[in-house]
């Protein structure tokens, strides 16, 4: 690993126009995952969750942010149906989740393997959904795994319905 | 002379015959050589005497014919001048004077019956031609025609005539004497072959009787000789010759003498000593067969006593090896023990000395165990540091990301923090890693060396046990040990007496089995000399002696 000189990265940065996606990547059961970084909020580690009895299996509990009850999706349950491992990488993503008629809703996702943001060229989410380490990484550094990695649309990939019910006050 | 023949040796005998032929044939060349010469005389005379004057006369004749009357005829015919005609008629004069003259000189130079004396009859014919001669040559210098012409008719032609008769007279003479020698030669040719004849027929006879004699000096003593030899290889030995002579014959029939004496006397001798020899030879073999018999039994008795001897010492002997063995046995037993017993001493210390080292082995372990648990407790932190920087720089990302153009440069910062992170992530995992190896092999090492403690505590205890009994043996051994010696050394005298014993029979033994096998050997040794007398006796059989004793 050369010694990095990092005046010289952001000159670099500097000199072209910057206006591509920062992504998030994460690992959802062995699957690779990228979500737009403008819809996170933040990322924090595990915390101790509250468990909602009525609410689905996927469903891991609330969580305090910020003196907010917030709603946490295991999506480990959610894609493989099995619940998440506890490791140092498994991590909460705090994300904005627009609910009609209330605004942007805060929502916990719990993912494994979130250790990583990269900066693509692309500039809109691609249209089938899915994206090769290719095209992610259309850079200087290639890595050395090349695998599919679908892009994370949050309205499709967690059920509306259910989750717009979680807002929901109690009857 | 018979006596000297007699004493004279074969070879010069052969000389003097040899010499007496060479002589022979000298004698008769010689005779041969003389007649021939003789012959040659006889034939040189001849021809010089009797045919040489036939040419002189022929020519003589031949010159008075044709050169004095033909010269007076052709004068008279005038048919030369008269000059020429005395010319050449003195001429003729002189040349028939020389040719007289040289006849003469030959036929008084001849000597013998045909020679002096033959030309007597031509004198007158001489005398009368110079008278004649003369008158015609003063005739020719006066020359008177007249006087020639009745000279040539009345003295010249008789007088030509004359001369041819005297001249074929002469010839005649001369054939006669050729006739005359011829004869006489032929007569003397007969009497030498006769005596030439005689003189071979005399040398063959005497050259005949002297071979015969020769032979026979020869022949009769070699048959002798050869007739007492074959008598001697027939083996009769009597044989004497007599000689008179003292030549070569003498002596080797001397010589023949002595050998047949001395081989009489030699033969003679050995006849009566094989017979001498037999007789011994029955008696000696006779006296080694009482022998051989006593000697048999001797070796028989023998042998037995020593069986049971030789018995004796080989128990006594194989006893003594046992005890022997025993005692070496107990000796051996009672040196191992002692050192088994030092080995072991030595064993104690050591053990005693590793179970001190695995102690302190144990407790550095345990350090070591302490520190590695601590440094996995410094990893564990690191290994959280690390991650909250991770999440801290995710984070700073999506919030620079948030302030847009603004947070570029920062969101850049962020990422080489998390990229850090993840590398100090990494680092502490192979650390973690290695330290619960590290755990791991202490554990292993621990549990190991306990174990080892262990045994060696046992191994310890069994050692001990051990040089207890071996002291107890080496103690029964102490008490055994002389008392063994004591009852060998015992055992071994009596054996060797006993060994003593029977070698000296097994000596004994061998001496007459010795004896047995010399007189056996000597019996067949016997019999053989036996044998070979009787062939000798036999053989000497052969030869015809005197009978003097």
């Amino acid at each position: 690993m050369p010694p990095w000189d990092y005046r010289k990265v952001l000159l670099f940065l500097k000199s072209k126009q910057i206006t591509k996606m920062l992504l998030l990547l994460f690992e959802i059961a062995k699957g690779r995952y990228a979500l737009d970084v403008k819809q996170i909020i933040e990322i924090v580690p595990l915390v101790n969750l509250k468990k909602i009895s009525t609410a689905p299996g996927y469903v891991a509990g609330l969580m305090n942010y910020r003196g907010l009850g917030t709603p946490v999706i295991d999506l480990n349950k959610l894609i493989n149906g099995v619940p998440f491992e506890n490791s140092l990488s498994t991590r909460i993503i705090i994300i904005k989740y627009p609910v009609a008629g209330k605004g942007d809703m805060v929502l916990a996702l719990i993912a494994n393997n979130v250790t990583e943001t990269v900066r693509t060229k692309m500039t809109e989410p691609p249209p089938a959904g899915v994206l090769l380490d290719k095209t992610l990484y259309d850079r200087e550094i290639i890595p050395e795994t090349s695998e599919m990695i679908q892009w994370f649309v949050i309205k499709k990939m967690l059920p509306e319905k259910e989750i717009t019910e979680l807002f929901e006050p109690e009857k | 002379m018979k006596k000297f023949a007699r004493s004279l040796s074969v070879k010069w005998r052969l000389a003097a015959f040899v010499c007496f032929l060479v002589i022979l044939v000298i004698a008769a060349g010689l005779g041969g050589l003389t007649g021939m010469r003789s012959v040659n005389q006889s034939l040189s005379d001849v021809y010089e005497h009797q045919v040489l004057p036939f040419e002189d006369l022929r020519k003589i004749d031949y010159t008075f014919h044709s050169e004095i009357v033909d010269t007076v005829e052709k004068v008279l015919f005038e048919q030369i001048s008269w000059a020429e005609a005395l010319k050449t008629i003195k001429n003729s004069k002189m040349y028939l004077d020389k040719k007289w003259a040289d006849l003469y000189g030959l036929s008084d130079a001849q000597t013998g019956v045909n020679g002096n004396g033959w030309l007597e009859p031509s004198k007158n014919l001489i005398t009368a031609t110079d008278k004649a001669t003369a008158t015609l040559i003063r005739y020719l210098e006066n020359t008177d025609v007249d006087a020639l012409n009745i000279f040539s008719n009345q003295t010249l032609y008789p007088l030509a005539e004359e001369y041819r008769q005297t001249i074929n007279l002469l010839i005649q003479d001369r054939l006669l004497a050729i006739k005359t020698t011829y004869n006489s030669s032929q007569e003397y040719y007969l009497l030498a072959k006769m005596a030439f004849l005689a003189t071979i027929l005399a040398g063959i006879l005497i050259s005949g009787i002297i071979s015969y004699l020769l032979i026979k000096s020869i022949d009769v003593p070699l048959k002798k000789i050869i007739n007492a030899m074959r008598q001697v290889i027939r083996g009769d030995l009597t044989q004497h010759l007599e000689y008179g002579r003292h030549d070569e014959f003498g002596l080797l029939i001397k010589g023949f003498n002595q050998m047949a004496s001395y081989l009489k006397d030699l033969v003679g001798q050995i006849q009566r000593s094989g017979i001498q020899v037999t007789s011994s030879i029955t008696e000696l073999a006779a006296t080694n067969k009482q022998q051989e018999v006593t000697a048999n039994e001797h070796a028989a008795t023998t042998s037995e006593i020593a069986a049971s001897t030789h018995e004796i010492a080989a128990t006594g002997d194989q006893l003594l090896k046992t005890m022997k063995q025993v005692n070496s046995l107990t000796q051996n037993a009672a040196f191992a023990a002692e050192k088994g017993q030092q080995g072991l001493k030595g064993i104690d210390a050591t053990m005693v000395k590793m179970e001190e080292a695995t102690g302190s082995i144990v407790a550095k372990l345990e350090v070591l165990n302490e520190r590695a648990s601590n440094i996995a407790g410094v990893v564990n932190t690191i290994n959280k540091v690390a991650d909250q920087t991770n999440l801290l720089s995710l984070n700073a990302a999506i919030e620079a990301e948030k302030a847009g153009e603004y947070g570029s440069g920062f969101s850049v910062v962020a990422s080489e923090i998390r990229r850090l992170a993840d590398q100090t992530a990494v680092a502490t995992y192979d650390i973690a890693h290695m330290v619960r190896e590290v755990q791991s092999a202490i554990s292993d090492a621990v549990t190991g060396i306990d174990k080892f403690a262990a045994e060696t505590n046992a191994s310890v205890k069994n050692v001990h046990l051990i040089s207890d009994n071996l002291s107890g043996v080496i103690d029964m051994v102490e008490v055994l040990t002389p008392q063994v010696e004591s009852l060998s050394e015992g055992i071994e005298a009596q054996t060797q007496g006993a060994n003593q014993i029977s070698d000296a029979i097994g000596q004994l033994n061998e001496t007459a089995q010795h004896t047995a096998e010399t007189l056996s050997q000597t019996s067949t040794a016997i019999s053989h000399l036996h044998n070979a007398a009787l062939g000798l006796q036999e053989s000497t059989a052969l030869f015809k002696v005197e009978t003097d004793y």
